[in-house]
């Protein structure tokens, strides 16, 4: 441990012991007084900002742990960023800011290594926390919701994304909530970041990757965005245990969207009630396994998609279980289909009959896209069962499973069971007093 | 009874109307609705900015495009014949501007929906202006851009040249801070 980071520390053991100690306190509501305090410490100092509300804009110029003594507020009117970090292993703890100007630059604009952000409260009508050239960062436990008392009525393209990294590498964002922005988490030619159990609502992508290489998408939840995971030009990106539901008040929404996306995985997902669950475009050797996929108006669609391997994923409940156009080459087996009606011979747990999917629908409705309106149309249902060229270029699942794969069929089960149990119990008590009561009486 | 006629007539020529409406082919740029419109090629949302591009067929579908890259991949796709007209939007005031008259600002580094890097503009005065703002870029015309490779270029950039190209983020650093 250096010299410098040890006085620092006793600086701020010394300072946390004696937290009463004037001598680090500026007025509460001098608008300069938090710059003030940046620009008198020293490096690697710890400060305590004591309750009040400050003025923006900050600049920090060198590693600082900043840390609050109850409520802080920085509110930031300028077009400047409300905090700009400019030096490395800079530590931020606990503040709300409110940043109201409509602008182009961030809430926080970090420009440096090794920071952490956390517990922190931004209210922005821009983006919230940006990363330019940033790398081995940390986000963390922080909120981000657009302020909407300045901006009422935006559209989604006056909004700005709420956590934004552009050519940042190594960077941890984890269990943050995002609201009401543009892009929740927007990746931008930035490689092996992690983004692990955020939540993100009302936004137009919850998570968001373009030109990416070995990124972590785990353990998010996502619902009432136009997309859950927007998986853009990606390498090797891992999409793991997240849970996307209800993107579906846009006409566009998916749950997971795949385009120009390749030799990634996709586990463990769960997909529900979304438009279309999984949208999978001009993307390949992915592996796409285990997923839920579950009530979504179409599950799966894929188009122009190739070399991907798609197993023991569950589609269950969806009106439409899957689409495809042009996109034979895939290796599709062993998934469960709760509207196929396979027939195992073998006993081996998996259907003899092939479950291919049809492309006509899909390719009428490419040519002309007002024909959706003919969807389930008994008309359409049977054109698309007289065409049947080409039946070798379909996507086929060769060997549907013919139960859903054990461990997702359990927890089905069991609340299906404990539920319709516990009601049929209490429904033959109502009959049985009833007939009991009042048939006796009758009599 | 005569009513109910009556009633008919009026619906029928309404729908006569429409049916007479329908007929004429408008080749006008169309505005752009968030809620709906999606990018025919990447499929993002179009954003109603400086960015968005339409072009429409002489059967008068309208295809709209979040960035002028992606109409450019749609014409690769599907070919130039059926075209009648190419709009992009000037970057300042956002109105449609005819796709050949209008002229571009390019580098790797400005920033465009699918990172293009390709910025239009009504007239060469604003794109210059633009330029000279950014301290980087070079002006192209319509047909400047039948040369142009197209490349999409932080994803290229990255993609070939790793991950610790430094030149062209140097350069969206010095630009960002201004």
């Amino acid at each position: 441990m250096s010299f410098s980071r040890m006085l620092g520390l006793c600086v701020s053991i010394l300072f946390l012991v004696n937290w009463v100690s004037p001598l680090y306190y500026v007025s509460g509501q001098s608008p300069s007084g938090f710059q003030a305090l940046i620009d008198s410490a020293m490096p690697e100092e710890t400060i305590v900002i004591p309750a009040g509300s400050y003025e923006g804009p900050l600049v920090i110029n060198k590693p600082l742990t900043i840390i609050v003594d109850g409520n802080v507020n920085l509110v930031n009117k300028s077009k400047d960023p409300a905090i700009r970090i400019t030096a490395d292993s800079v530590h931020i703890k606990g503040l709300s800011i409110v940043d109201i100007a409509v602008k182009e630059s961030a809430s926080i604009l970090i420009e440096a290594d090794h920071v952490v952000m956390e517990n922190l409260n931004i209210r922005t009508a821009s983006y919230g926390i940006r990363l330019n050239d940033a790398s081995f960062n940390e986000i963390r436990n922080s909120e981000i919701v657009w302020e909407s008392a300045v901006t009422r009525d935006a559209k989604l393209s006056d909004k700005r994304n709420g956590i934004d990294l552009y050519e940042s590498h190594d960077n941890r964002l984890t269990y943050n909530t995002i609201s009401d922005l543009h892009d929740g988490i927007y990746l931008e030619s930035s490689d092996r970041n992690v983004v692990e159990n955020n939540q993100i609502f009302r936004s137009r992508y919850g998570v968001h990757c373009m030109y990416t290489d070995g990124t972590i998408i785990r353990n998010n939840v996502g619902s009432f965005n136009i997309t859950g995971a927007m998986v853009m030009a990606v390498r090797n990106v891992e999409v793991a245990n997240n849970y996307f539901y209800k993107q579906n008040e846009s006409v566009n929404s998916q749950g997971i969207l795949l385009f120009d996306a390749h030799s990634s995985r996709f586990y463990n997902n769960k997909v529900e009630g979304n438009r279309v669950g999984f949208y999978i475009e001009a993307s390949s050797d992915n592996t796409i396994i285990h997923n839920q996929i579950r009530q979504n108006f179409i599950g799966i669609q894929l188009i122009e998609a190739s070399t991907n391997h798609l197993s023991d994923n569950l589609f269950s409940g969806n009106v439409i279980e899957a689409e495809a156009r042009s996109s034979a080459n895939n290796n599709m087996d062993g998934n469960f289909w709760d509207l196929f009606r396979g027939i195992d011979l073998d006993g081996d747990g998996r259907s003899e009959i092939t479950n291919a999917i049809n492309p006509f629908f899909q390719t009428v409705v490419k040519a002309r896209p007002a024909f959706q309106l003919f969807f389930q149309s008994p008309g359409m249902i049977f054109l698309q069962e007289m065409f049947q060229s080409d039946r070798q270029q379909w996507m086929t699942d060769n060997s549907p499973l013919m139960e859903p794969p054990a461990d997702i069929q359990d927890k089905l089960s069991s609340q299906a069971n404990t539920g319709t149990g516990i009601m049929g119990a209490f429904m033959l008590m109502v009959a049985i007093t009833t007939i009991f009561n009042l048939g006796v009486r009758r009599t | 009874m005569k009513s109910k006629y009556v009633k008919m007539m009026i619906a029928f020529s309404l729908v006569a109307v429409l049916l007479v409406g329908c007929g004429e082919k408008n080749y006008e740029a169309v505005a752009v609705n968030e809620a709906v419109d999606k990018c025919d090629i990447c499929n993002m949302q179009v954003n109603d900015d400086g960015y968005a591009t339409q072009l429409i067929t002489e059967e008068g579908k309208v295809y709209k495009f979040d960035d002028i890259g992606c109409m450019n991949e749609w014409k690769v796709k599907n070919g130039v014949d059926e075209i009648i007209n190419e709009f992009v939007r000037d970057q300042v005031t956002r109105e449609w501007v005819h796709a050949d008259k209008a002229y571009y600002a390019y580098d790797p580094s400005f920033k465009s929906p699918m990172a293009y890097g390709l910025v239009s503009f009504k007239d060469n005065t604003s794109a210059e202006q633009f330029i000279g703002e950014k301290g980087v870029g070079v002006l192209m015309s319509w047909s400047d851009l039948s040369s142009h490779t197209w490349d999409r270029n932080k994803g290229n950039m990255h993609m070939k040249m790793g991950n610790h190209e430094k030149s062209a983020h140097d350069e969206y650093n010095a630009l960002d801070k201004h």
